[in-house]
């Protein structure tokens, strides 16, 4: 009965040789060399990339800061407008009698 | 990374991907290492686009295997029925430059090209499934299910070879 172990055993006992790595490799360097140093290799591109980073988290600083200051002047604005609309006698009245002060020489 | 640094991670792991060609291949050194320089050269090119979600090496031999189906034209094996795609896929019978005409070729002669790399990749080059899916670009069942027929098919194959 043939195992999975004896796959495994027959795969690596038959894996395919590769030969020439280092003519292979220096083959792909040259090649490399003809073209152009991808963005993310490219050191002058990196700090680009930084300064970019910084700005756009700064910005995002500064928007969230102008978002809460329009939120809190939205409703303090729709506080005063429905503060305004409420009927006064809905407003519960204060009994006058508690504030009934007696002058001195009165 | 630098580009030192990416000559480095190739380097490293050009032999694995020239390997694991080479048996897609089936031995046919350079057409697999023509493919390996162009993988390689591809992945420098577009380098900017690994954003580092899987392993250097998951995305090197991804694109190695995308390459490989350029090769053989998977569009149109896509659009072929199983028996016809078989004659597209590079069998030992062939001529050509194999180099290293050997059982394993033999013995992974009849799957498709999806479960010969599910095989070289899992056996040889020691792959997990859930890598084996992100380089072929498919689900992990799908992996599983190759991984399974290509088993019970070496399996025939290596008794045979020990009954003779």
């Amino acid at each position: 009965m043939v195992k999975d172990k004896d796959i495994k055993k027959f795969m690596l006992q038959h894996k395919p040789v590769v030969k020439n790595s280092d003519a292979f490799m220096k083959d792909v360097v040259r090649q490399m060399d003809s073209l152009p140093v991808p963005s993310a290799m490219d050191p002058k591109h990196q700090k680009e990339d930084c300064i970019r980073i910084v700005l756009e988290v700064s910005r995002k600083d500064l928007r969230s800061v102008r978002l809460a200051v329009s939120v809190i002047a939205i409703v303090a604005i729709l506080s005063a407008i429905t503060i305004s609309m409420i009927p006064s006698e809905f407003i519960p009245s204060i009994p006058t009698e508690l504030f009934h002060i007696q002058l001195p020489g009165r | 990374m630098t580009r030192e640094q990416f000559i480095a991670e190739i380097s490293a792991l050009q032999e694995p991907l020239r390997r694991f060609l080479l048996g897609m291949c089936h031995g046919d050194a350079f057409t697999s290492d023509d493919l390996a320089q162009e993988t390689l050269l591809k992945a420098y090119l577009h380098y900017d686009s690994f954003q580092g979600r899987s392993s250097f090496s998951t995305w090197l031999f991804s694109i190695g295997y995308r390459c490989f189906c350029d090769h053989i034209g998977k569009k149109i094996l896509d659009t072929l029925p199983l028996s016809e795609k078989e004659n597209l896929i590079p069998s030992v019978d062939e001529g050509g430059n194999r180099e290293d005409y050997n059982e394993l070729y033999s013995a992974i002669d009849g799957l498709t090209a999806s479960e010969k790399a599910t095989v070289l990749l899992f056996y040889i080059e020691d792959y997990s499934t859930k890598e084996i899916a992100e380089i072929l670009g498919m689900p992990s069942v799908t992996v599983r299910s190759h991984l399974h027929r290509a088993r019970r098919h070496l399996k025939k194959i290596l008794q045979e070879n020990g009954e003779r």
